[in-house]
């Protein structure tokens, strides 16, 4: 018998969930963990620690974690400066109201940082126009958000039929 | 003149019998009807129908075997092209025996062998099929020809005598009645054995090691025997009589290659307690570890978890992708993970099955064999359909050897619990047609060395008369 | 035997309608030999390029295709003003996306399938508008089931549901090989509110693999991506069929730009001639010539071939070459629903309204056909939702709020022939010397009358009926990438282009099938027209070879 789709789902996602949080270090090849050693550090702890906030996720996946540092790194010379300004601005507690941004006009720099930073992990994206980089696609939060119901574009629902139950 | 009218007169009867036998049926259509379901247990369609639209049971289907290629005959009742003038006696004889009206042995890619297990009444009815219950195809099909030696058909005879057991179902005492009818099914008709038990030097089933598994062409028809990691021991008796009514058992595996067709063809038709009687014989078998897949003692169900690669490829283009270090991870998410997943978990409810958790993966040859000819299954739940991979004209992608090995290893690693040892080698080896067998080399060489000794015998023996001649 | 130097047949192209002539005449015995100006590209390459693009370019279908600098495509979302292929003038764009790969703009079609009707193949004695057709619809019908049976084109068997409509007179000589697709949850609501204003939004005719494996390509399994590509192969693209051609003997040869037609003395074509990737040139000969380069590049490569006896280029004695393009004009509707629909489980376009593209007002203006488009909304919504500087789960939350509860309906016209609206060479030239081509387009009265009085009305009926809190609606017209028009069919050689058979009137030997030979537009995707004129076309060819 073909078991219940929600419990399946439900058990691929924490067992998905559960190997990407506890097995970062398996999942990246000798390349990546190469620069995972030299990315690693107060800088990524920071970039995380404010991801966190600005996404209001406890959990993040750490391979997206560390591709999106070092993006934004690369996009934004002193991206490590600018992390920290924004980690004490959003340690103020003001910055964000209600989860809605509320940086004042001084703070213009900072908001458009945690609106990249957003963007990052929301599409997936880094940088604009001619020089964003794609990061991400199956892992983008704006996929992740609507999973329950739909499946990212290029990778399929199931079979015929499959797709007519509402949600 | 008495004489001669006893010769005549029997023979101007049988022509009178035979003429009126043609004209009219000579069995019942409740025979026929068990002789259809018996073939269908036997899968003789399988065999003796050519691919895409070749008619049913007029042979032509090419088969690569480890010595050559063997071609299917007509068995429809055609006189001309098939068997439609066999006695009831000949056409025993060709199931049973391996021997043709003509007196040719056939080769055992006719599971004979197996087929030696039908009783008189089963053949009789099998018979009563093949003479009223397929329409009659007149097209001939393609002869065998195997290379020398091998086309020297009268050397199976010394095979027969060797490895032919007219009896192969030994008497038991105790056995109960569906234990009875699953061996005589399991090791008769659905002649289970010729793919799943591994041969000798010879090409003999090694019976001790009955259905331990064996490579069948381009796939490998895995260990079946109960035993706990490398065999079926995980598999209840109902799953597995429903792997056989189905092809997939959902998080453990699913059938392709020869086994699917035998799936569409032959067990998804059979009567349930026919399946249940041969899952409790199988069941019922001694458990044999052939060490054959992935780790010593790891089980082949259950291994691997999900778990994508994309950090490495993503944002970097394709062709960086595929030049680089990740080859197999860019391969998989170009062209696997669209159905398997990203992270290899297949699709909701299971429909695209899960590479982890899935015995393909384990072990190399049949993840190898279903990336390059993909799956073609169709039973009463639907039609599965993965497009393959090779050199055919519906390949979704033609990959490379170099490609396929990298995949398989990327899957293997990621999702079998296995390591990453294909070669590029072993894709060419599955890409045409399976290993070869040394015995055809073997052969040649073995006739060769008997001709210089005989040569080297009879100057011996020249020299020796010269000789004493010459004293 | 075909060859790289000379076949029985060359065949210009290997779009849909060059492929399906194709495999038409290697049955019948014919040596084919088939140019392709662009680079083989494998699937599993165009996934990932999708795949990795930035999500603001994965809106435009042709960004995961590159084009090879020798065989220039349009590129939307890359193009600056200077490097455009296509120059572009008047009142409205002509902008395009096709694609010059091996297999064309198959490659990124939605597959839909709809077949004319009868009265679509009569517009000028019914409506004393546009052309009528040189034949009807019962010469075609059993062309578009042939065409229904080779691409694997599924649909309704109940009559009240399919297309042309039961009121038409038009019974199928053929079941669909395959039953439709099922609706996903914001088309069955869909489908309910048009219920309730009197209209039957029904299953699109389309070319995708529904709930079984054929061709030898799998079922469909809805990964919601058919633009721009099928990752696996259920949608029919022409690059599937490729293979198959070659095991029948066919002789591809890719990036070869046709630039040249030569005709003789006696206006038979004796060869084409094309540039390679290297800029060398090659000639290749033959008896008998099939340009299917698509709606643009057959007329542009017609009067390219100019020479002294042809001064306006080949085929041109009508001088209808590169006139009367059309398309299907669309306005898109962006609606915010008040109820989630969830747009964007299942193929992306899977329904429409079609009965609204029939009547009596086309005397007076154009019909239009409105479509739920099935894309998954969530790669559109985002970015509204961070420039509204939400954050954390708010910023979830409205992601799945506007994924859900937001739409697009699409109101598709037609458009009637003008000979104004014309494909010229331009002077500017591209990458190998050959002249970009000029496009002057006007969707003209007929067209926006019906924006104005009839479709956008009507948009705005069924968008309140759904409960929207929100709609936009475009006010200049999009182009759906339908290109016809600009090789004319009809029976009067002074102002059509080719006749009844695609055949061109000029030259015996030269036939011009495909979108281009197309009277009238209708409001229907025009693919499956296309591949039926192909088919009559092979079918006229194999007669005029001797093979019947």
């Amino acid at each position: 018998m073909i078991p219940s789709t929600i419990s399946r789902r439900r058990a691929l996602q924490v067992l998905g969930g559960a190997t990407l949080l506890g097995a970062a270090g398996q999942l990246l090849s000798a390349s990546r963990t190469r620069i995972a050693g030299e990315l690693a550090g107060p800088g990524l702890d920071a970039f995380t620690a404010v991801s966190r906030t600005l996404t209001g996720k406890a959990a993040l996946d750490p391979a997206l974690s560390l591709a999106l540092y070092h993006a934004l790194r690369a996009d934004a010379p002193d991206f490590d400066g600018q992390m920290a300004a924004l980690a004490a601005t959003l340690a103020q507690g003001k910055a964000l109201a209600g989860d809605k941004m509320a940086f004042s006009e001084a703070q213009a720099p900072q908001q458009a940082l945690s609106q990249a930073i957003l963007q990052g992990w929301y599409l997936g994206v880094v940088g604009k126009g001619s020089k964003a980089v794609s990061v991400a696609f199956v892992d983008a939060l704006a996929n992740r958000a609507v999973a329950a119901v739909l499946t990212p574009p290029s990778y399929s629902y199931g079979p015929c039929g499959s797709w007519q139950a509402r949600p | 003149m008495k004489a001669f009218l006893h010769r005549v007169i029997p023979v101007v009867l049988g022509l009178v019998l035979c003429a009126s036998a043609g004209a009219s049926r000579r069995f019942d259509a409740a025979t026929i009807e068990r002789g259809r379901y018996l073939a269908t247990a036997s899968d003789c369609i399988a065999c003796h129908t050519a691919h895409h639209n070749g008619a049913p049971m007029a042979g032509g289907l090419v088969m690569s075997s480890p010595v050559g290629d063997i071609v299917s005959t007509n068995i429809t009742p055609s006189k001309r092209h098939g068997i439609g003038d066999y006695t009831e006696q000949q056409f025993a004889d060709a199931l049973r025996k391996g021997i043709r009206a003509d007196g040719q042995p056939l080769y055992p890619a006719m599971p004979y062998v197996s087929y030696a297990a039908l009783t008189d009444p089963d053949v009789h009815a099998l018979y009563a099929y093949f003479m009223e219950g397929v329409p009659a195809v007149e097209k001939a099909a393609p002869h065998t020809s195997l290379p020398f030696p091998m086309n020297v058909r009268m050397s199976m005879k010394v095979w027969n005598a060797l490895f032919l057991d007219p009896q192969p179902l030994a008497r038991t005492e105790g056995r109960s009645a569906q234990w009875l009818r699953g061996r005589y099914l399991a090791e008769g008709a659905a002649h289970c054995s010729t793919c799943h038990t591994p041969r000798g030097a010879l090409m003999q089933e090694k019976k001790e090691l009955n259905m331990a598994g064996s490579q069948v062409g381009q796939w490998y028809a895995p260990n079946i025997t109960p035993h706990p990691t490398a065999g079926i021991g995980s598999w209840s008796e109902a799953e597995l009589a429903q792997y056989l009514r189905t092809g997939r058992l959902e998080g453990k595996s699913q059938a392709a290659g020869s086994m699917a067709e035998a799936i569409t063809y032959s067990f998804s038709h059979l009567e349930q307690a026919d399946l249940d009687a041969i899952a409790h014989y199988i069941k019922s078998l001694p458990p044999v570890d052939l060490g054959e897949t992935g780790t010593p003692g790891a089980p082949r169900f259950g291994q691997g978890q999900a778990g994508h690669a994309l950090g490495e490829v993503r944002g970097q283009g394709y062709a960086a992708g595929m030049a680089g270090p990740q080859l197999g991870a860019q391969v998989y998410s170009a062209n696997c993970a669209s159905c398997h997943g990203a992270s290899g978990e297949g699709t909701r409810d299971g429909y695209y099955p899960s590479l982890f958790h899935n015995s393909a993966t384990v072990g190399k040859t049949n993840l190898i064999a279903a990336i390059l000819l993909g799956v073609d299954r169709k039973t009463a739940d639907g039609h599965v359909f993965m497009p393959p991979f090779g050199d055919q004209p519906n390949a979704l992608n033609r990959l490379s050897d170099k490609e396929v090995a990298a995949l398989a290893n990327y899957i293997g690693v990621k999702f079998g619990g296995g390591d990453a040892s294909v070669k590029p080698e072993d894709i060419a080896v599955i890409r045409q047609g399976g290993p070869r067998s040394p015995l055809l080399t073997m052969a040649r060489v073995g006739m060769a060395i008997g001709v210089l000794v005989l040569l080297a015998l009879a100057f011996t023996i020249v020299r020796r008369r010269r000789g004493k001649v010459g004293a | 035997m075909p060859n790289l130097k000379s076949a029985d047949v060359v065949i210009v192209g290997t779009g849909v309608v060059g492929v399906a002539i194709a495999e038409k005449l290697l049955d019948a015995g014919i040596g084919v030999l088939m140019l392709e100006a662009g680079p083989r590209v494998s699937r599993a390459e165009v996934v990932e390029n999708f795949r990795n693009l930035p999500l603001a370019r994965k809106g435009d279908p042709s960004s995961c295709y590159p084009p090879a600098p020798w065989a220039p495509h349009p590129m939307p979302s890359l193009e600056t003003p200077e490097d455009a292929y296509l120059q572009l003038s008047g009142p409205d764009k002509y902008a395009q996306t096709f694609i010059r790969y091996a297999g064309g703009s198959t490659w990124h079609w939605a597959g839909t399938s709809w077949r004319l009707t009868p009265d679509d193949m009569r517009l000028r004695t019914k409506y004393g508008v546009g052309r009528d057709w040189a034949f009807g619809y019962d010469t075609l019908e059993p062309y578009y089931a042939r065409v229904e049976h080779l691409l694997g084109i599924c649909g309704p068997s109940d009559p009240g549901l399919q297309w042309p409509p039961v009121e038409q007179g038009t019974p199928r000589s053929r079941p669909y090989p395959m039953p439709p697709l099922p609706f996903g949850p914001g088309e069955q609501r869909f489908t309910e509110v048009a219920a309730s204003l009197g209209y039957k939004n029904i299953p699109t005719s389309q070319a995708r693999n529904s709930g079984m494996p054929y061709d030898d390509r799998p079922a469909c399994c809805a990964s919601n991506n058919c633009v721009p590509v099928c990752p696996v192969g259920a949608k029919y693209d022409a690059a599937t069929a490729l293979g198959r051609l070659e095991s029948k003997g066919a002789v591809i040869q890719a990036n070869a730009v046709a630039y040249r037609v030569e005709a003789n003395a006696a206006g038979r074509i004796e060869a084409v001639h094309y540039l390679d990737q290297d800029k060398r040139s090659h000639r290749v000969a033959g008896k008998l010539f099939v340009l299917a380069c698509n709606g643009i590049e057959t007329p542009k490569l017609l009067l390219m071939s100019k020479d002294a006896r042809h001064p306006n280029g080949l085929a041109n004695s009508s001088d209808q070459v590169g006139r009367n393009m059309m398309d299907h004009p669309q306005l898109t509707m962006t609606l915010t629903l008040s109820e989630p629909y969830w747009a964007g489980v299942g193929p992306v376009v899977n329904s429409g309204i079609m009965e609204t593209s029939q009547g009596d007002f086309r005397s007076e203006h154009a019909g239009a056909y409105l479509r739920f488009n099935n894309f998954a909304r969530n790669r559109f919504v985002t970015f509204n939702a961070l420039n509204k500087g939400l954050v954390g789960k708010a910023l979830d939350a409205e992601i799945r709020r506007m994924t859900a509860c937001t739409a697009d309906v699409v109101l598709a016209h037609e458009v009637l022939p003008h000979a104004d609206n014309r494909l010229t060479l331009s002077g500017k030239k591209d990458w190998l010397g050959l002249p970009k081509p000029a496009i002057h387009y006007d969707v003209g009265d007929y067209t926006r009358k019906s924006a104005q009085v009839y479709s956008v009305p009507l948009g705005k009926r069924i968008a309140q009926a759904m409960g929207a809190t929100d709609m936009k609606i475009a006010t200049k017209f999009a182009q759906s990438k339908h290109i016809m028009g600009g090789t004319i069919m009809g029976h009067d050689p002074r102002d059509s282009v080719v006749d009844p058979d695609c055949r061109a009137h000029d030259h015996d030997n030269l036939f011009l099938p495909g979108g281009g030979a197309m009277a009238s537009t209708a409001c229907g995707n025009s693919t499956i027209t296309m591949v039926a004129l192909g088919l009559k076309a092979a079918d006229a060819i194999v007669r005029q070879m001797g093979r019947a």
